[in-house]
């Protein structure tokens, strides 16, 4: 009898200790593994994309969606996860390029590391006077929630490209920057990746629409500046001047 | 007895009635072109929707046969686009006089320059219940579904007039803003007088219920408007976080 109470006792003893090991060993699974776990937010994100290619005629009409929510969902994301005293930390008090690049090369791989997982590549340069042309690339290899099918002719960086000018924009009104900055982003041609401007609203919109074009020209294909300007105003609030 | 509560729509060539029946029942397969006499549709709950044609020798034909419907509801909708001065023909309100319950709808009410003052002066004239809908905008359409099938009122017509002016949604996902709640004592409330007026009129309509759409709709502003106002007061601490919902 003594026997077996001792045999129960310890099968129901290893049987727990077996149970902690493996919810052990699923946290270092976790901890180990490169990404946050994607397939939720890609199933999502790919409804999404159905959704607008089926309600739009084109694929240039699906871009264009897709860069109108990300403008919403950036401009979300940017108040939920940013604190305006931590972007006040590292904005830069008068217009330098330098201090701009540093700036825009923190709080855009933040942005991207929090959603994507891993870091991107950001060159910023001085393309104009008071205007930092800004490229971002993603590092290959990592899965993130974008990285999803899809139809012939859309591309999900029109959505992320939404997302960036969606956030920015809305950086500047946090840091009470609003009246003085502008800023665009479209996706990088031929390669995974944005491009887009910070710039000083006086630099003028003709000023600025010709150092985006000088840099890309097809820079407002899909996207003209009216379009950026028309979802500014409309999901932030936010008024961009017409290019006279 | 009849199984079916009977709903009649009647009003004036392109007042929209057709629209406004398709706004209040999606479900039905509602035809856009004007019946002979009158249309009949079986909507769930037991409701049948009658529309009724305006032309007058339809409107004669039916007075004829009037006095077998047993109507429980009676809607005349009148264009509130447009002034409503010699476009009410009295035989409408001859049909809708023999329902349980009466209204009158000022519709299209989405348009810029509206007549619902007269619509207004009729209804009291009448008697009969206002309702301001928009088939388009879907503003007042669920206060008179609501008011058809129950007899209680959602909101008073200016609500869905003030709904009715802002565009529609730009999203099908609208933003709740949360406002911050002093739950410590310990804990500073912000300082409200650092506010402006606008500011401040937004805040008292953040409950955490409503949406920036709604918040707008009912402030008059523009969807972009009400945002850049919110977004100040994340910034200013008297948001302390977004939900969403369905727009």
């Amino acid at each position: 009898m003594r026997l077996l109470v001792g045999f129960i006792f310890g099968f129901v003893g290893f049987f727990l200790v077996s149970v902690e090991i493996a919810k052990a060993l699923v946290r270092l699974r976790k901890v180990l593994q490169p990404t946050v776990h994607v397939l939720v937010p890609q199933v999502l994100f790919s409804y999404l994309i159905s959704t607008v290619t089926r309600e739009r005629r084109s694929p240039q009409e699906v871009n264009r969606e897709l860069f109108r929510l990300g403008v919403w969902g950036g401009s979300l994301a940017m108040l939920k996860l940013a604190k305006p005293e931590e972007l006040a930390r590292f904005w830069p008090k008068s217009f330098d390029a330098g201090k701009l690049g540093g700036f825009i090369k923190l709080f855009g791989s933040a942005a991207w590391y929090i959603f994507a997982g891993h870091m991107p590549a950001i060159r910023t340069e001085a393309r104009a006077p008071k205007l930092v042309w800004v490229n971002l690339e993603e590092s290959p290899g990592g899965d993130a929630f974008y990285k999803v099918e899809t139809p012939e002719g859309v591309s999900v960086w029109y959505f992320l490209a939404g997302a960036y000018e969606g956030a920015t924009l809305t950086s500047f009104r946090m840091l009470g920057e609003e009246e003085r900055f502008l800023a665009m982003w479209r996706p990088l041609p031929g390669r995974n990746g944005l491009e887009g401007y910070y710039a000083l609203r006086e630099v003028g919109s003709a000023e600025i629409a010709r150092a985006c074009v000088d840099a890309d020209p097809e820079f407002f294909s899909v996207v003209s500046w009216e379009d950026s300007a028309r979802f500014a105003e409309e999901l932030l609030g936010v008024k961009i001047p017409p290019i006279p | 007895m009849s199984l079916y509560k009977l709903v009649v729509f009647t009003g004036p060539k392109g007042s929209g009635k057709s629209s406004l029946i398709k706004a209040l029942f999606p479900e039905l397969g509602v035809r856009f072109d004007e019946p002979a006499y009158y249309r009949d549709y079986l909507a769930s709950g037991g409701l049948a929707v009658r529309e009724v044609a305006s032309r007058a020798e339809a409107l004669e034909l039916v007075l004829t046969a009037l006095a077998r419907w047993r109507i429980s509801v009676g809607v005349l909708v009148v264009d509130a686009s447009k002034p409503i001065e010699g476009a009410v023909d009295p035989r409408f309100l001859m049909i809708i006089d023999r329902a349980e319950r009466r209204c009158v709808v000022a519709s299209k009410v989405d348009a810029s320059e509206n007549y619902v003052s007269e619509v207004r002066k009729l209804a009291q004239e009448r008697g009969l219940e206002l309702f301001a809908a928009s088939p388009k905008t879907g503003a007042g359409i669920e206060d008179l579904k609501s008011w058809i099938i129950t007899g209680q009122r959602r909101e008073v017509p200016e609500a869905a007039l003030a709904q009715a002016r802002v565009a529609p949604p730009p999203l099908l996902v609208d933003l709740i803003p949360v406002p911050v709640r002093v739950t410590h004592v310990y804990q500073k409330a912000p300082d409200r007088s650092m506010l402006t007026d606008e500011e401040r009129e937004v805040l008292e309509l953040c409950d955490g219920v409503r949406g920036i759409w709604e918040i707008a709709a009912m402030t008059g502003r523009s969807y972009g408007e009400v945002k850049k106002i919110v977004d100040s007061l994340v910034v200013k601490g008297f948001i302390a976080t977004f939900k969403t919902k369905m727009a």
